[in-house]
């Protein structure tokens, strides 16, 4: 049974270890670092818990389960490697993802027209709709590879999302406003749909972002 | 038994390490046939074996490789002891790999066999 001193280095010495091993894994997205931490860290328990079973003090049983664990840069060398190598073999700079997460933010470029003008441009609704809906759609497929860098490019276009979205629809009110010397009630309720619109999908982001990460 | 895999080792170094690089995967398949494990486990397990012995925590980017083949799949579970595991598992195309690879192994040991006893002419 662990006392309390022992608790409190096995926190510590463990903690430092994964924290220096998080700082070298340069080349791994963050989404998977986690996991990949989270892994050592059983690991890494397992070992201690074993020592202490054969009669170790718990002070000992980490010292020695970490000495006889790979080094840090050791290990941290074999595990960029392998996503250096993964980066050269499939998705190379990955331009067609990343376009594909930058299309909704056209579309609700599109959906601020309406917000600007003050009346409902149809035109624009309807391909800003479908630069919003033919990615969702796209995100969904299947036939979609997943790994750590689109994760993470999910996570940061979610981050951003409703900062500059919201930006759009607040400057088209803000200009339409100014133009017309008072404020617009019609690009007012505009705004107030695309902002609704804007949070749906961040939450869309934000699920898919979960859903995904899990299946790394 | 020990001293004499260490003797044996340190004269056959380079040979050794480049065997034993060709098969850990199918090693590790071999164990995961059986049932699912975690890396703590796998690296238990492997080590009962001298020619298998891995230092802690080596066994994970063979694992990441062995997933993005899809030889094997994973999933998590709670522990009673501590943070979650990783669980891995098999799968159609691990199996089919074993018996490929496994294959391959008897032939070529067999052909070496035959090389060995054969006559010298």
């Amino acid at each position: 049974m662990m006392n309390r001193n022992g608790m409190l280095n096995r926190h510590i010495k463990i903690d430092q270890f994964l924290e220096q091993l998080s700082k070298k894994l340069v080349n791994v997205p963050e989404s998977e670092k986690e996991q990949h931490l989270l892994e050592i860290e059983g690991h890494l328990h397992a070992l201690v818990l074993e020592k202490e079973s054969k009669g170790e003090n718990p002070e000992h049983a980490i010292e020695e389960a970490l000495d006889e664990f790979i080094s840090i840069n050791d290990l941290a060398l074999q595990i960029n490697k392998d996503y250096k190598n993964k980066e050269h073999n499939q998705f190379g700079e990955d331009y067609g993802f990343k376009t594909v997460m930058f299309l909704p933010f056209v579309g609700f470029g599109q959906l601020a027209i309406s917000i600007f003008r003050g009346e409902l441009a149809f035109g624009a609704i309807t391909v800003g709709l479908l630069f919003i809906i033919l990615p969702i759609i796209g995100l969904m497929l299947p036939q979609i590879k997943w790994d750590g860098k689109r994760v993470d490019t999910l996570k940061l276009t979610g981050r951003y999302f409703v900062t500059i979205i919201s930006s759009f629809g607040a400057i088209a009110f803000i200009t339409r406003s100014i133009l017309d010397r008072q404020p617009n009630y019609s690009s007012f309720f505009y705004m107030l749909g695309y902002l609704l619109l804007a949070i749906g999908l961040y939450f869309f982001f934000r699920h898919m972002y979960a859903v995904k990460k899990q299946e790394l | 038994m020990l001293m004499t895999y260490s003797i044996f080792m340190k004269k056959n170094d380079v040979w050794i390490i480049q065997l034993r690089k060709g098969v850990f995967e199918l090693a590790i398949l071999l164990l995961l046939r059986k049932r699912p494990m975690y890396g703590y486990e796998l690296t238990s397990q492997l080590n009962k074996v001298p020619l298998f012995v891995l230092a802690g925590g080596s066994i994970y980017p063979i694992l990441k490789r062995m997933v993005n083949k899809e030889w094997i799949t994973f999933y998590w579970e709670e522990s009673e002891s501590g943070p979650k595991r990783k669980y891995y598992q098999i799968t159609e195309e691990g199996g089919h790999i074993i018996s490929q690879r496994m294959d391959d192994y008897r032939k070529l040991f067999n052909a070496l066999k035959l090389l060995e006893e054969g006559d010298d002419e």
